[in-house]
């Protein structure tokens, strides 16, 4: 899915969520997103990729909390991008 | 309003952690009464099983704060959610503390059980009871999101306060009269004051649950009754 819920409302954006976490038990879903708390709130495996190089990958839980790359820390925290 | 979330997931993970929360309130309560039936058994087996036992409230709280950070950084929490998950995070290292304690007592029985004449006061088991039923309430309140009933708890850590205040006397009674109690004296009265703490830790618990339910910090002060940092007692004092 690529960017699914761009320029939706927040109820759309909750319902679609909703919908990928009910297929992700029949499916595997790759989602491309700027939006970094849906990155967050939806996936189990997050990959952080700035100009087309894939600087991390990891689960969310780990990639969120604590980064191993510094790049990807000063991304989430917001201190570059 | 609907109580669930459009997401439904976020309803697990936020069910999962309260569930953990009651799972380490029901440890902390058997503990506490295993420490204290060590004691009154004089049972160094029992004992054991209680320190043993702690192990498994330790590994709670850590599973608690590892799924809490993690659902901070993933949901984002807002409002009660937030409340939720901050309250979470110190009630299950309170749990830890109070476990903590009763490990303690635990610990004590094989060094009261050195002395064979010594009887075990039974203040302290029951102080211990009403600190357990205290923290069974808190817990029902926390289930019940009930912060009427979290505060009934609150008030109640005075007779537990007062109970320690005279054991305390009893104790240095006990001493002055016989210096071989000193030894076991010394032990039960920190034992007591592991009860006594436990009782604050649990009127902790009774102000988390006030601020979960009604999303404001309780001001008031708990009136204190241990008075104990303030007594002296002089050999022929009446008691």
């Amino acid at each position: 899915m690529d960017e699914p819920c761009s320029s939706l409302d927040p109820l759309s954006t909750m319902r679609i969520e909703n919908l990928m976490d009910e297929l992700r038990y029949d499916y595997c879903i790759v989602i491309v997103t700027h939006n970094l708390q849906q990155a967050a709130r939806v996936s189990h495996y997050t990959g952080f990729m700035y100009l087309g190089k894939l600087i991390e990958f990891g689960t969310t839980a780990d990639l969120f909390t604590h980064p191993k790359e510094k790049q990807t820390d000063a991304f989430i925290t917001g201190r570059f991008g | 309003m609907p109580n669930d979330h459009i997401v439904s997931s976020y309803d697990k993970e936020l069910e999962n952690l309260r569930s953990s929360i009651a799972r380490m309130g029901g440890l902390a309560e058997t503990q506490i009464a295993g420490a204290v039936d060590a004691l009154f058994k004089r049972s160094a087996e029992r004992a054991g099983q209680v320190v043993e036992a702690d192990k498994a409230l330790d590994d709670l709280e850590i599973a608690i704060e590892r799924d809490a950070i993690s659902i901070l950084a993933r949901r984002q929490p807002m409002a009660s959610d937030l409340r939720e998950i901050v309250s979470a995070l110190k009630m299950s290292s309170i749990l830890e503390r109070i476990g903590d304690y009763s490990k303690n007592i635990a610990k004590r029985v094989t060094a009261i059980n050195e002395s064979d004449n010594f009887r075990i006061v039974r203040t302290v088991g029951d102080m211990a009871n009403l600190v357990q039923k205290m923290l069974k309430d808190v817990l029902d309140a926390y289930i019940d999101q009930d912060a009427v009933k979290a505060m009934d708890v609150w008030e109640r850590d005075a007779p537990v306060d007062e109970l320690y205040n005279s054991l305390f006397r009893e104790l240095l009674t006990y001493m002055m009269e016989d210096a071989s109690s000193i030894t076991p004296c010394t032990h039960l009265l920190f034992a007591a004051k592991n009860v006594e703490r436990m009782g604050d830790h649990v009127t902790n618990l009774a102000e988390i649950v006030f601020y979960l339910v009604n999303g404001e910090i309780l001001e008031d002060t708990r009136p204190k009754g241990d008075r104990t940092s303030f007594t002296v007692l002089r050999p022929g004092d009446d008691d």
